[in-house]
């Protein structure tokens, strides 16, 4: 499944690449919020990891457009404690979970990841199910 | 009373967004940090696995588990750094944030925020229920915001470490329970705000229950607890005329633990902005 993780820190990145590529996901990263606007719209990308903190547009506003484009989008925001306040903020936008940098349990950035990446997958599943249904009962319809 | 100091200099509140700053920019260090020791622990857990398919030959040169020895004790070594820097650095911050001042909190939006920042630990692993006896409805505590949060999202990960030791993590077990009760206690002479969270885990360890609170007493494996969660808790109940103790423990069946605070007589959210009480 592809992940998109938009940080302005390269290293935070770069690292979090290698984590999540070892964990069998198709990672895609972006070092600002335009960076990760446009691949957003370039790809078909459903799980996102957003930085709240980043110059020029802040993660929260991003979200707040990802959630209106798409609002089963999953996006875990990622925060310092210094940003709690905000953190609250993103949940009401429509973030799923948030990680509090820096990691103190790496697990918990995997299971919380692959928490998301199995709603999704079940949402999936629905919709296909949905047009199956869809489909059978229009042949059913045209004879 | 009213705020009359605005805008002076106070070396405290210099000294303080100095070390938040500071605490600001090690933060992204260290999540990369951190992210590096895991992704090589992974990397170096496959390349075990390729050196296990070559036979071990020379007595002279370090055998391949020698070698995978001092690869795992320099990953602890890297972890444990990391660890040790959090720690210094959450204990500045806390300095920063800390202050002496005191403002008058909501109880119940004390709690939610908590509950909501720290719950999160929990939910993965079962479910949590949130409780409110009328009695506190509306209420406040005088206090800081920052650390009371902090202590009951402290309590709740310590909930969620318990819970995982003995039920284990995965998505298909779903056994831990945490109910976090807030009651009034104390009557009207000395009304109190009883914050109690319980678990279903591990419970703590009877040789341990008396010491639970000395700092670097800890139960979790190395590198998951600091041993000053429960002490630091302690000490910023008491600053805030509160207690913290734990209430009940059975080995494998759970553990509370109850914060306690005084609540100021007022009522908050229907009269806040109207009352000017002292």
């Amino acid at each position: 499944m592809k992940v998109l993780v938009i940080d302005d820190e390269p290293e935070i990145l770069r690292s979090l690449e290698t984590y999540l590529s070892l964990r069998d996901y198709d990672v895609l990263t972006a070092r600002s919020a335009q960076e990760g606007r446009e691949l957003y719209a370039d790809e078909d990308v459903k799980l996102i990891l957003l930085d709240i903190n980043m110059p020029e547009t802040s993660g929260l506003v991003l979200l707040r457009e990802i959630k209106n484009l798409d609002h089963t989008t999953e996006v875990i925001m990622m925060t310092g404690y210094n940003s709690l306040d905000k953190t609250l903020e993103s949940r009401e936008l429509g973030a799923t979970e948030y990680l509090l940098k820096p990691f103190s349990d790496m697990e918990e950035v995997a299971s919380t990841v692959d928490q998301a990446a199995a709603r999704i997958e079940r949402w999936q599943e629905a919709l296909r199910d949905g047009l199956r249904e869809q489909r059978r009962d229009r042949e059913d319809e045209n004879g | 009373m009213g705020d009359s100091s605005e805008h002076q200099f106070d070396p405290y509140d210099e000294v303080s967004s100095l070390v938040r700053g500071v605490a600001h920019e090690i933060n992204n260090p260290m999540t990369f940090i951190r992210t590096n020791a895991e992704n090589l622990d992974l990397l170096v857990r496959e390349l075990k696995q390729h050196l296990r398919e070559f036979p071990e030959e020379d007595p002279e040169e370090m055998s391949v588990s020698e070698i995978e020895s001092g690869i795992d004790d320099a990953l602890n070594g890297i972890r444990k750094g990391i660890g040790r820097i959090n720690k210094v650095v959450d204990d500045f911050r806390d300095l920063a944030t800390g202050g002496t001042e005191f403002v008058e909190i909501d109880l119940e939006d004390l709690v939610d925020t908590a509950v909501e920042l720290g719950g999160f630990t929990v939910e993965n692993l079962g479910s949590m229920t949130v409780e409110y006896d009328d009695g506190v409805r509306g209420c406040t505590v005088s206090g800081n915001k920052m650390k009371l949060e902090k202590t009951i999202i402290n309590l709740l990960s310590n909930a969620a470490h318990a819970i995982e030791d003995r039920f284990g993590r995965s998505p298909s077990n779903q056994s831990g329970r945490v109910a976090v009760t807030v009651e009034r206690t104390g009557g009207d002479g000395a009304p109190t705000a009883r914050i109690a969270v319980s678990d279903n885990g591990t419970g703590v360890p009877s040789d341990l229950e008396d010491k639970i609170f000395s700092p670097f007493v800890t139960t979790k494996e190395q590198g998951r607890g600091t041993g000053l969660g429960l002490s630091q808790s302690l000490s910023i109940a008491r600053e805030h005329g509160g207690d913290l103790r734990l209430e009940e423990s059975e080995q494998e069946e759970g553990a509370t633990f109850v914060l306690e605070i005084p609540l100021r007589t007022g009522k908050s959210k229907s009269s806040k902005e109207g009352e000017a009480e002292t």
